[in-house]
């Protein structure tokens, strides 16, 4: 059987295959891709699919189940179903690794503190989706101030050797702040150390009302920031579970794996209705 | 006697000239430069707007958010005076109009709402603090977004009848909540109505929260747009007092004032 996830964010598309022997059990991934978004979440569901399909040479119709996720969820034309990306991030890690209990997910316009049960299942999340701090967007927004890409942001930072800070929470200001620091010649290696800091700091008093020393995993694209996540454990005074997935595809993992379970409880109900 | 009054913005540097209490000078310069460069040109280009040179001007009145640079410049001035900028403003419209009470001022990082009392003082201010949201920032995010020159964003704003809801308050959210209005194929005039009223409404919530005394007068680099004068007077129901200067030259104008009270 093969099942398909698909989370369409704010800024990258990600979709995830997996594939089940014949009694529905053991899923493993057999194909997965990720790239930036098009203008209309359904152009980008549809190309990423398409290149997920294709590394492995089949196509739409050899799909059982599809499930969508993320924030254009709603507007995907091939999904027969959509699930909240908070859920699907729960399945995802719980299905790497099935200790962790909390998960701080940061994308490019949302963070999310999420605590899951044994089971995988949402106990509470608390999320930030007004404001751009401690959003992948103000990430971005940083790293094209100092005119690097948003990959090296992190390596850059470990290069710091002075202690400077960022105060301005608001991303604006931020990039305003960062604008004149680099002006009057602070160099940019302690600029990015202090761009993560700020984005540690900010990430850990939303993480701090879920997480409380929970066994805890890390994900989305910020998470691939070495000096973001360095700065948010020493501030949280924990470390986190690496898990052995990549961290932005969890969510889109946690959506085809949703799509099996939809499989297997359609199967139950037919199966009932026929006995 | 001549004084100086400079205004160091975020983006842009200030300077007014007054010559026996009258404005001789004026002059302006987006910050593309070192501030001490761009700071002396600005001064120089207004001192010889007037006629004079840097020897004539005794005392320079400076404010605004760039304001402490100055101390690391060389010095070119024999006496400087650092003012807060709701003071210099305060003061500046007070001068020009005795009836004035309350200041609405839109600036690119943010607003300030001041109130004045009888003599030009600032009583209250309220602006905000921790949030670029309300601010001139958003209509130059947008305007570069959506491809429509800054000055005439307003004109366009208000051609449209059903301007459309921006649901987003967060500078950098609202410009991706446009860009995807744009890809689901909006008329660009709707989504300038929307973001015009947005950021007015957000002010205007914010000038009620202190109780608004009138008159009250619009400045700021802001309030040249079209359209954000005509929500802000329709959100907060009073009409919008306009100062016979131009709206970015105020705060200058009342640094110069106060350089001259500081002799």
């Amino acid at each position: 059987m093969i099942f398909a996830g698909c989370d369409v964010g704010s800024l990258t598309a990600k979709a995830v295959i997996l594939e089940t022997n014949k009694d529905n059990i053991d899923p493993v991934v057999i194909s997965s891709e990720l790239m930036g978004v098009r203008p209309l979440p359904e152009q980008s569901a549809i190309e990423i699919m398409q290149r997920a399909l294709g590394a492995i040479n089949i196509s739409f119709e050899d799909i059982d189940v599809c499930c969508s996720t993320g924030y254009g969820r709603e507007e995907i034309p091939f999904a027969d179903f959509n699930i909240s990306e908070i859920s699907c991030h729960g399945k995802g890690v719980h299905f790497t690794d099935p200790l962790v209990r909390a998960i701080i997910d940061i994308g490019g316009q949302d963070l999310k503190a999420i605590r899951i049960d044994e089971q995988g299942k949402l106990v509470d999340f608390k999320m930030n989706n007004r404001c751009a701090a401690g959003t992948g967007r103000f990430l971005e927004i940083s790293a094209q101030v100092l005119g690097v890409s948003i990959e090296e942001l992190g390596p850059l930072s470990l290069k710091s050797r002075k202690n400077i800070s960022v105060t301005g929470q608001c991303s604006i200001f931020a990039e305003m702040e960062v604008t004149r620091k680099l002006y009057s010649g602070i160099k940019k290696t302690d600029l990015a150390a202090a761009i993560n800091k700020a984005m540690a700091l900010r990430i850990s008093a939303l993480a701090k009302k879920i997480v409380h020393g929970a066994p805890t995993c890390i994900t989305g694209g910020v998470s691939k920031n070495i000096g973001v996540v360095a700065n948010l454990e020493k501030i949280l005074g924990m470390s986190f579970k690496k898990i052995t997935f990549d961290p932005q595809m969890i969510g889109a993992l946690g959506a085809a794996l949703y799509a099996k379970e939809y499989f297997n409880t359609r199967l139950a109900k037919q199966e009932k209705g026929l006995a | 006697m001549v004084y100086a009054g400079c205004d160091i913005g975020t983006s842009v540097v200030k300077a007014v000239i007054t010559k026996d209490r009258k404005i001789a000078g004026t002059a302006k310069r987006k910050i593309d430069d070192r501030l001490e460069k761009v700071t002396k040109g600005v001064l120089k280009e207004a001192l010889q707007e007037s006629g004079l040179s840097l020897r004539h001007a005794s005392v320079l009145g400076i404010t605004g958010r760039g304001a402490r640079a100055v101390k690391f410049f060389r010095p070119f001035m024999p006496k400087l005076s650092f003012r807060p900028e709701e003071l210099c403003i305060a003061k500046a419209t007070h001068k020009m109009d005795l009836n004035i009470h309350t200041v609405i001022d839109i600036g690119a990082l943010g607003f300030k709402i001041i109130s004045i009392d009888e003599e030009g003082m600032p009583i209250d201010i309220i602006t905000n603090e921790k949030c670029a949201s309300g601010g001139g920032r958003f209509l130059e995010n947008i305007s570069k977004a959506l491809e429509v020159d800054l000055d005439k964003m307003g004109e366009v704003a208000l051609i449209s009848k059903e301007p459309c809801t921006i649901t987003n308050q967060c500078v950098v959210f609202a410009e991706s909540e446009v860009i995807s209005l744009v890809n689901k194929g909006i008329d660009k005039k709707h989504i300038l109505g929307g973001i015009v009223s947005s950021l007015a409404s957000q002010v205007a919530s914010a000038a009620k929260r202190g109780g608004l005394k009138k008159d009250v007068a619009f400045i700021g680099g802001t309030s040249k747009n079209q359209g954000i004068y005509y929500y802000l007077e329709k959100n907060l129901d009073v009409k919008l007092k306009k100062i016979p200067m131009d709206p970015q030259f105020i705060s200058a104008y009342g640094a110069a004032i106060l350089a001259g009270n500081s002799r």
